[in-house]
């Protein structure tokens, strides 16, 4: 069964672009009736996981662009203490969930931006038309979201460090 | 210590295929949403075949309607059924008359018809002799008497005819003066009564012509009161010739004089209700022009429109509501109305619009630069287990590049406009004071979107974010509800302006996706021009 078998990975990309869990839900049942309406209109070109995350990257990205209440939400605390990580490792054994945990404490532009560039592989040109922002914008979001990032890995090891 | 492309790649292989299950209702509701989708789908194309056939029977109800009422002496078959039903009427006047004329040519019989007025003399008396104080005896005993009369009638034609066959045998024989004139006005009264058969005939063509198509049950009385009158002209000329001889020859008969009376009020009251017929015509085709079946409205509708926001905090709101102002857009349409009665059913296609002003003061994003860095020096300690806790402390260095941006005041002044194609279906109810109508009708409407064009601030990038249709942002249905009132003029025999103010209101919200719900309200009011088909 289709949904079976990628449900769960799409859920991962969902998680990705999200911040709660319950916003990717949403994002996941929107995309899974998109392809279920739409599954006739497939090509066998690329690959259908392929196909199937394209669809699930853009509904995510449509989620965030029609949420206008986001456009408008005040900028989140970037060194919000409450997702400290867990895991007693090492940077390089940074666990899955508190990775997962700093992207989603992110701010929903940067987040955007570092998910499409940094992990889909899109070009600034390709987020700039997908999220209708300047290339130099794209470049901002990202280089301000692995600033944030980086200081967050820091703080992370700071706090491993003092424990 | 991290390179960019290091974080980049940290995230990019733990997260790239990260997995988790999502929970067991996602399913569900997928499914339940695939149904829902299916059903609308298909209740879509339902309800637009359900408008289209609706229309359509309207239309052919309508058409059928005024050929019904446009046709009726074309008809041959109507025609005659008029005839056969009017014959009633008529023929009790007539009967009334021959009773007359039989009574009166008591004095003057002649040789051939002897018998005949023996006859209809006979039944004249018992007719005045049964004539009882009651009206309603009267008339009663009139029908019952009109059966023999009506055959004596017949009798004095067949004998007429006989007469004139056996003239026509005699071909040479010099007629009597008095059966030149009986002939002769026999003749003329033939030809007079064709005449008027065939005067009466266009009268009652040209007044069912210039009549509107009659509905009501006044004014097809009126109407068929009009027809009945030309049809009894047509139908007995003679009684006028006749009640006209008894008016001059029998003032000194007070039987025949009190017939007369009876039968000139007849003609009076006649005469009367067909004068008196013109003007409430006149009134009719004042208030009829407003009961046409179907109706076409053309209009443009100034729109007053605001929206109303949920699901966003009060601070947003207010920030909203201070920077995006309400907006009057000019709107236009046409709309279909069929009337049955008082009440009215209407659709048609409508360009609406919706939206706001914008009026954003705000910091827009100039340049990033990304070329300033620093090293950061930390001074770190730790314990080392190994080394009987010792306390270790080290420098901790880290280059960290920093982007630095650019930002500048910039203002946005524009208008947000969402237009939509709107099909909506009302019922109402109106009625009418001489040319003006008054009325109130209700409904839902169904709008297509057709076009965005909105500017957004987005308090994240600092920038004004311009939305397309495009962006899927926007819904492309919306339901409404409305109501309004109006009040038409009649300006012509099928047209009249009017003006309708109403309230509409958005029932669903525009935003497609979004935990945000954003409608509209409207005011407007249409002006146009309504004319009947």
């Amino acid at each position: 069964m289709l949904y079976k078998k990628y449900a769960s990975s799409m859920f991962g990309i969902c998680l990705r672009y999200c911040k709660k869990r319950a916003e990717a839900e949403d994002v996941l049942q929107e995309a899974f009736i998109k392809i279920f309406s739409s599954i006739g209109s497939y090509r066998s070109d690329g690959s259908f996981e392929g196909w199937l995350k394209r669809i699930v990257v853009n509904t995510a990205l449509n989620y965030y662009k029609s949420n206008l209440k986001r456009c408008f939400d005040e900028s989140i605390d970037e060194m919000n203490d409450s997702h400290m990580p867990t895991a007693q490792v090492n940077e390089t054994d940074l666990s899955m969930q508190d990775l997962m945990r700093m992207i989603n404490s992110l701010s929903d532009g940067y987040r955007m931006v570092f998910n499409l560039y940094a992990i889909e592989g899109y070009s600034h040109k390709e987020i700039g038309e997908m999220l209708n922002i300047s290339e130099n914008t794209s470049k901002s979001q990202l280089s301000r979201a692995r600033v944030i990032l980086q200081n967050k890995i820091l703080e992370f090891r700071k706090m491993f460090i003092n424990n | 210590m991290f390179e960019n492309n290091n974080i980049d790649d940290i995230f990019k292989k733990r997260l790239g295929n990260f997995q988790e299950e999502p929970s067991e209702e996602l399913w569900l509701n997928v499914e339940k949403k695939l149904w829902l989708k299916k059903v609308l789908r298909i209740s879509r194309y339902f309800i637009i075949g359900a408008c289209l056939v609706f229309v359509a029977t309207l239309t052919y109800v309508s058409v059928n309607n005024k050929k019904d009422h446009n046709t009726p002496l074309n008809n041959s078959k109507q025609e005659e059924k008029i005839i056969a039903q009017n014959n009633k009427s008529t023929e009790v006047i007539k009967s009334e008359n021959t009773n007359h004329t039989t009574a009166l040519s008591d004095s003057k019989s002649t040789p051939i018809n002897d018998a005949a007025k023996k006859e209809t003399s006979q039944t004249t008396v018992t007719n005045k002799a049964k004539t009882s104080p009651s009206d309603t005896d009267n008339q009663f005993k009139t029908k019952v008497d009109y059966s023999s009369v009506a055959k004596n009638n017949k009798k004095v034609k067949e004998n007429k005819k006989l007469q004139v066959a056996e003239n026509l045998k005699k071909n040479n024989a010099p007629k009597t003066n008095r059966e030149e004139s009986q002939t002769q006005g026999s003749e003329k009264t033939k030809e007079n009564s064709s005449d008027i058969k065939i005067n009466d005939k266009e009268f009652a063509q040209r007044v069912e012509k210039e009549n509107l198509p009659v509905k009501t049950e006044t004014s097809q009385t009126a109407s068929n009161n009009v027809q009945e009158q030309a049809l009894k002209n047509a139908a007995n000329p003679q009684s006028q010739t006749e009640v006209a001889k008894t008016k001059v020859e029998g003032s000194n008969k007070d039987l025949s004089k009190n017939e007369i009376n009876k039968s000139d009020g007849n003609k009076n009251e006649t005469a009367k209700s067909s004068t008196s017929k013109a003007p409430v015509s006149n009134k009719i085709n004042q208030t009829e022009a407003f009961k046409s079946a179907y109706e076409i409205l053309f209009y443009i509708m100034p729109s007053y429109t605001s929206k109303t926001l949920s699901g966003l905090s009060q601070d947003e709101i207010n920030f909203r509501n201070a920077n995006e102002k309400k907006h009057i857009f000019l709107n236009y349409g046409l709309e279909f109305r069929y009337r049955i009665s008082n009440f009215t059913i209407e659709t048609g296609l409508i360009q609406t619009q919706s939206g706001e002003k914008n009026n954003y003061d705000y910091k827009r994003l100039g340049s990033v630069d990304t070329t300033g860095s620093h090293n950061d020096i930390h001074l770190v300690s730790y314990i080392d287990p190994q080394n009987s806790n010792n306390t270790i402390v080290t420098f901790d260095s880290t280059w960290i590049k920093v982007a630095d941006s650019t930002f500048a005041n910039a203002k946005l002044s524009n208008v947000n406009v969402i237009k939509y194609i709107e099909i909506p279906v009302k019922i109402g109810y109106v009625f009418n004071v001489n040319r003006h109508q008054f009325g109130i009708n209700g409904g839902v409407s169904c709008a297509l979107l057709s076009q965005v064009s909105v500017s957004l601030y987005d308090n994240e990038t600092k920038e004004i974010r311009q939305i397309t249709k495009k962006d899927n942002m926007y819904k492309k249905t919306m339901w409404s509800y409305n109501v309004s009132l109006s009040y038409s003029y009649l300006i012509g025999r099928k047209t009249s302006v009017f003006i309708q103010s109403g309230f509409k209101k958005n029932l669903n919200s525009v935003l497609n996706n979004s935990s945000t719900k954003q409608t509209y309200q409207f005011i407007d009011t249409k002006v146009g021009i309504m004319v009947k088909l």
